[in-house]
């Protein structure tokens, strides 16, 4: 989120930093879809999503005082999201482990026009992904992580970070241009 | 276009779930209302049986020993007129919200003569509160009318916010 929105909602976290629930209550509607979609295309289960957002929120009006505005207040919010659905998958035992040696084939075709697709059936297809690339190719794609970041938030190496997106796009388009060919 | 270029080109109209918000919310709210110290709702408690003594003090006072007093919230009680304070407080920020929201107020169903109506009343609510000293019935209504306002203001938040998504809104998110 840009400069402008930070200043838009300025008054309603200095009104919900100091406990006011109706700002509060204003700030979640304003920002609960977008932080529920991040975090269904990264745990990719429902009940789990709103489990995490649940608690991010809490945390994150109950930590209000320490936002200091170095970033927008949709980015602090999303990072707490995301931060609680890698511990939440962490907690599932998914190890994001090495996979250095992996070679993956970039396509031709990949250089070529991507068609136009329904936005929701992009988004249904990224939560079929396979759990580990389908958290990296959220992080770099969609939530603007760079692979450094997201080795550092993973604790795996950038070329694992690399590989595994590279996995998870070939899978995705590969399922996105089926799912075309099947409309046709 | 090539696929990534896509991908984040679109980035924003992938968000398309739409979670059960109310359910949602309804957690948090508990959680943080679980949160805060239990004293409080203790102080809340004896801050109201003092509120009730207080008011019907005065309402006594002023009844037997009628006379031209001048009266106004802060004056009638500092807890009501702190919850006052805090009503105003929250109707100003949710102005500024509505300022710096680039809305049409015309395109509203919530109309602002509704917020107007509200704005009589608190004035001639204040007025008697001034004239004729404090009454319960009266400071209670003012109270509502307070709250109403707030509702208000909240729907046409909401109606904004709803209008701005389907502008997508969120790109700049």
């Amino acid at each position: 989120m840009g400069q402008k929105n930070t200043d838009i909602h300025k008054d309603l976290i200095i009104s919900a930093s100091k406990g006011n629930q109706q700002s509060m209550y204003r700030l979640y509607k304003l920002y609960v879809q977008a932080m529920y979609n991040t975090c269904i295309r990264m745990v990719s289960n429902q009940f789990d999503a709103e489990d995490i957002i649940q608690e991010s929120f809490i945390s994150a009006f109950n930590n209000l005082k320490k936002f200091r505005g170095d970033s927008s207040f949709g980015s602090w919010l999303k990072r707490i999201v995301i931060n609680k659905s890698i511990s939440f998958l962490r907690s599932q035992k998914l190890e994001f482990t090495e996979i250095d040696t992996m070679q993956i084939e970039s396509s031709n075709s990949e250089e070529s026009n991507f068609p136009e697709i329904d936005p929701a059936k992009v988004h249904e297809t990224i939560k079929t992904l396979p759990e580990k690339a389908r958290v990296v190719l959220n992080l770099y794609l969609l939530e603007g992580f760079r692979h450094k970041e997201i080795a550092d938030i993973l604790k795996i190496s950038e070329s694992t970070s690399k590989s595994q997106y590279l996995r998870a796009k070939k899978i995705l388009r590969d399922k996105l241009i089926k799912e075309i060919q099947y409309e046709i | 276009m090539k696929f990534d270029e896509y991908m984040r080109k679109n980035r924003h109209q992938f968000d398309v779930e739409k979670p059960d918000e109310d359910f949602l919310w309804t957690g948090i709210s508990q959680s943080l209302n679980k949160n805060k110290p239990k004293r409080f709702l203790f102080l809340k408690i004896a801050a109201s049986i003092i509120i009730i003594i207080g008011l019907s003090f005065i309402t006594y006072q002023l009844t037997t020993i009628s006379n031209n007093q001048q009266l106004i919230l802060a004056n009638i009680d500092p807890n009501l007129a702190k919850q006052e304070a805090q009503f105003q407080d929250q109707i100003k920020v949710y102005y500024k919200v509505l300022e710096k929201s680039e809305y049409n107020k015309n395109l509203l169903a919530t109309s602002f003569r509704d917020l107007e109506y509200i704005d009589t009343l608190i004035n001639q609510y204040s007025n008697d509160l001034n004239q004729n000293g404090p009454n319960p019935r009266l400071l209670n209504s003012l109270m509502d009318l307070y709250q109403n306002k707030i509702r208000l203001l909240d729907r046409m938040l909401n109606e904004i916010e709803k209008e701005n998504k389907d502008e997508n809104y969120k790109t700049n998110i």
